[in-house]
């Protein structure tokens, strides 16, 4: 299978244009999960880490590569406020995969949710929870058009879905690329995708 | 009417020494058959049998069909692990989630809970929030692959002895298969790819 065929290219899309708000489900491409996904083995021997909403598609492409999965939906109703509070929150928020650490981690626009102070928890507790070389995807706001939470979906090793998940504003300021990186340490980042519709995909991976 | 010498002799008993073992009868194999646990009822404890269950109250403990489907209705709430052939979940499950073929949440399923279950089908608008193990998988029984089984459906082979899903933990879960792309780049060239914004090196403006 060819990992790289999403990267820079422009696909058909339904996206709106840049600077449009999202009202509706939209599908795009998504470059940086295809660069997380980029090489990885589909023996099934990995473990994912979904920090978004269950999805049957998106779980279907996860088995391809991971036998185990975890659907944490610290995003969903609830689950970020219940988990960003405090680290016992946060622990029960995301437990850990005993039989095998964390490879592959999808944490989508979960950073931008949270306040900034709880930021720095989430990134200790996932590198408690990976070993060296797991993958860490992440999703930004590029610039202040997207101002509501959104609930993705993966539909491809290429391709997401996105959709209004409530109407709370998100905190602000917006994560800028510099503080990302340095938030995100140990993961360092390796990539980083702007899209046209505001968002801005990261590719990040611990050292071995 | 009746011959004497047609009388057939009386039977003859013979008493046992001990009482005999209760015989533990099975339902016979009618596809529709199975238990009920109504709307109005609720147990606390372990629940076994050997049929087919329907929960449509509360139960609160364990249930335990391992050889059978179980089926939590609508109205049902299940605070308890539920072992079975079969689980279907259509109400409310707090519990893990464990079946020798097939776990299916409707889409009015909220389940929180582990899956261990060697196919696991997440309809359109089903919540769960918890872990997937996908581990025992139909070809590893010798069976084939059904379509909508999510681990199944990618003709995966199972890791081999002494591969990551066997020996625990692996060190470097996706060395192997992408050494360049996850060491790609020096701690300070990541940071400087992410530190700028869409003219950055790394960084790749695409449509979405």
């Amino acid at each position: 299978m060819d990992w790289r065929r999403g990267i820079g290219r422009a696909p058909a899309t339904t996206a709106p244009p840049p600077g449009g708000a999202v009202a509706e489900p939209v599908e795009g491409a998504a470059p940086g999960v295809a660069a997380l996904l980029d090489g990885v083995s589909e023996d099934r021997t990995h473990a994912v880490l979904d920090l978004g909403a269950a999805a049957d598609v998106s779980l279907r492409l996860y088995a391809r590569f991971a036998r185990w999965v975890r659907f944490a939906d610290l995003l969903g109703e609830g689950g970020w406020a219940r988990g960003a509070g405090s680290p016992t929150g946060m622990w029960t928020a995301i437990p850990p995969q005993p039989e095998h650490p964390y490879d592959l981690v999808l944490g989508w626009d979960v950073l931008d949710r949270l306040f900034p102070e709880h930021r720095p928890r989430l990134v200790e507790r996932l590198a408690e929870l990976t070993a060296p070389g797991a993958r860490l995807h992440l999703v930004t706001r590029a610039d202040d058009t997207l101002a509501r939470p959104l609930r993705f979906t993966l539909l491809d090793v290429n391709r997401f879905r996105y959709e209004p998940a409530g109407t709370a504003p998100l905190p602000r300021p917006r994560l800028l690329p510099a503080e990302l990186t340095k938030l995100l340490l140990p993961f360092q980042v390796l990539h980083a995708f702007t899209l046209r519709n505001g968002l801005r995909e990261y590719v990040a991976a611990r050292p071995r | 009417m009746w011959k004497k010498d047609e009388t057939p002799e009386p039977p003859t008993f013979t008493r046992p020494d001990v009482m005999p073992t209760p015989v533990r009868v099975a339902p016979t194999e009618t596809p529709n058959q199975r238990a009920t646990i109504g709307s109005s009822i609720t147990i606390r404890g372990d629940v076994t049998g050997d049929e087919d269950l329907l929960i449509e109250g509360r139960v609160e403990g364990s249930v335990n069909l391992q050889q059978h489907s179980v089926t939590v209705g609508r109205e049902g709430e299940v605070k308890a692990n539920v072992f079975g052939r079969v689980i279907a979940v259509e109400g409310r499950v707090e519990g893990n989630l464990k079946a020798e073929e097939q776990v299916i949440l409707r889409a009015s399923a909220m389940v929180e809970g582990d899956i261990v279950a060697p196919r696991v089908v997440l309809e359109d608008g089903a919540r769960f929030r918890g872990g997937v193990d996908m581990g025992e998988s139909v070809s590893a029984r010798g069976g084939s692959a059904a379509s909508g089984a999510a681990p199944a459906s990618s003709g995966a082979t199972r890791p081999v002895a002494g591969a990551p899903a066997q020996s625990g933990r692996p060190s470097s879960p996706t060395t192997a298969e992408a050494p360049a792309r996850v060491d790609a780049g020096t701690p300070r060239e990541a940071e400087a790819s992410a530190g700028k914004t869409d003219g950055a090196r790394k960084t790749t403006e695409v449509s979405a």
